[in-house]
């Protein structure tokens, strides 16, 4: 469905992408994780045909992202940085044209608003909206005609937990629908619990790709222990180690969990130290 | 190819976008309008051709101008025509549905203020051929500032330009009769207004001005195209 092939883009000096690769199953949620400036932005405006990579190929629905027609936009849905909004129009009234343009009826965007706990709120002026509202708005707008492709830039950051359970419930609904959803977040248990597949991507590289278990397997440590003394001091030490600590104030002792955050931590110190 | 369902939802949004921003919907139509109808009321005025043609460069300028690079230029500014864009909105949707109803009050005002003014109009398809070129040429042109402007305020500053060249080249050209000036506006998008308002019952539609304008609304309809298409990328 998406295909990204060694592509490179720098602006003027920075270099935004450099030689990344990877592909996008049909039906997966894919997760692009990194960052704020790691690249996530132009790696969807690339996809979209919005800006011109320096070299590399990227595809997406079977097309170079250079041959991008406005048909082919009908099959994409889009919540980024780079969508707008007509402020002084009402929230239902920016999203009845989406309806209208896509001709679906006005019930789904009812049913949309209900679930995003948005429906008390239709009518108030788009300006008006506090900021997590205007993200679920557009969340809706680019889900509205359920898209082939869905491109979501960080959907649920400055949503509270409850909002984000349910833009995930709504994900899981579009991936089980068939949607390919592209994905970028820097919650990483965000995207353990979401995505089929991840790129972990820093300063513009990808430095870890493939499907979150799989990834957290390769790094976890079994051998170490996390020790939480009294005084709130936690230290990593090898598994053998533990005796030579029994006896002080120690509140918890538990095997080291793995997470896709500890792992960016990881790698991302080791590139640092290069 | 158009879709009717798609264009009928464009032409929905402009209704609203216009319904909701009642300030740039007196700037547009109200304005020109409304200022005329008071200075008809002024009785010297009455039956003067020359006043006219002033009034409709006022309509070209801003019911077919800047009303339309004003609108394109906060949509730019809102990321909303990225949007549209993104969306799948096609260009010739888009121009359709942006050019409708400036295109439509431009032409009602244009009728109207003969009527307004008590002036009598020799041939009316001579004039509304006039006034249907003047208004398009207009549209197109804004169009395109509206489409390469960053911002609201970058294509007022333009609109200006050509608002200013457009009210002030006939009245030099009255007071001063020069030759250059004639050359220039003849040439000029405005060249067939002026030329007709000065020979009224003898002016030829076969005559230089009518080709120029024929030739700018061409140009400005490439122009538009390659602005639309410019728009679909960055360039930040």
């Amino acid at each position: 469905m998406i295909k990204f092939k060694n592509i490179t883009k720098e602006f003027k000096e920075k270099k935004a992408l450099s030689n990344v690769s990877f592909n996008v199953n049909e039906g997966d949620i894919f997760g692009f994780l990194g960052p704020s400036g790691s690249g996530k932005t132009t790696t969807i405006n690339i996809l979209t045909g919005q800006i011109l990579q320096d070299s590399g190929q990227a595809f997406i629905l079977g097309k170079n992202s250079t041959d991008i027609s406005s048909d082919d936009l009908l099959s994409i849905g889009i919540m980024s940085d780079t969508v707008g909004f007509y402020e002084k129009m009402s929230l239902y009234k920016n999203l009845e044209f989406f309806a209208k343009f896509h001709n679906i009826p006005n019930e789904i965007i009812d049913d949309l608003l209900k679930k995003l706990d948005l429906f008390e709120d239709k009518e108030k002026k788009a300006e008006n909206l506090s900021t997590g509202m205007k993200q679920r708005m557009l969340l809706i707008r680019a889900i509205l005609h359920t898209p082939k492709i869905l491109f979501l830039d960080e959907p649920t950051s400055g949503l509270d937990p409850t909002l984000s359970l349910k833009v995930h419930q709504i994900l899981f609904h579009l991936k089980n629908k068939g949607v390919t959803i592209f994905l970028t977040t820097h919650d990483m248990n965000e995207a353990t619990k979401l995505c089929d597949n991840i790129a972990l991507l820093y300063q513009g590289e990808i430095i870890e790709y493939g499907a979150p278990k799989d990834i957290i397997n390769k790094y976890a440590d079994d051998n170490k222990v996390v020790i939480t003394f009294q005084n709130g001091k936690e230290i990593t030490i090898p598994k053998e180690e533990t005796a030579n600590y029994l006896g002080e104030f120690i509140t918890s002792i538990h095997s080291l969990e793995t997470s896709l955050e500890s792992i960016f931590i990881q790698l991302t110190g080791k590139k640092e130290e290069k | 190819m158009i879709k009717l369902n798609r264009l009928k939802s464009l032409i929905w949004l402009r209704w609203q976008y216009l319904m909701s921003n009642k300030g740039l919907l007196y700037i547009g139509i109200g304005m020109p309008i409304g200022e005329m109808a008071l200075l008809s009321l002024i009785p010297n005025i009455h039956g003067n051709a020359g006043f006219l043609s002033f009034s409709l460069n006022f309509v070209y300028s801003i019911t077919s101008g800047s009303f339309i690079s004003l609108m394109i230029g906060e949509e730019k500014e809102k990321k909303n025509l990225r949007t549209l864009i993104l969306s799948g909105v096609k260009m010739k949707e888009y121009t359709f549905s942006v050019i409708i109803f400036p295109f439509i009050f431009s032409i009602i005002s244009c009728i109207y203020f003969p009527l307004l003014f008590g002036v009598h109009i020799s041939s009316w398809p001579v004039y509304i051929f006039i006034i249907v070129s003047e208004c398009l040429f207009f549209i197109l042109a804004n169009l395109s500032i509206g489409l390469f402007s960053k911002n609201q305020v970058q294509a007022s500053l333009f609109t200006l330009i050509i608002f200013i060249f457009v009210t002030l080249l006939p009245i030099l050209l009255e007071l001063t009769s020069n030759e250059l000036i004639k050359n220039i506006i003849e040439w000029s998008f405005i060249g067939i207004n002026t030329k007709y308002f000065i020979e009224l019952e003898k002016f030829q539609i076969s005559n230089i001005s009518t080709i120029s304008i024929l030739l700018w609304i061409f140009g400005m309809s490439i122009l538009t195209r390659y602005a639309f298409a410019w728009n679909r990328k960055e360039h930040n």
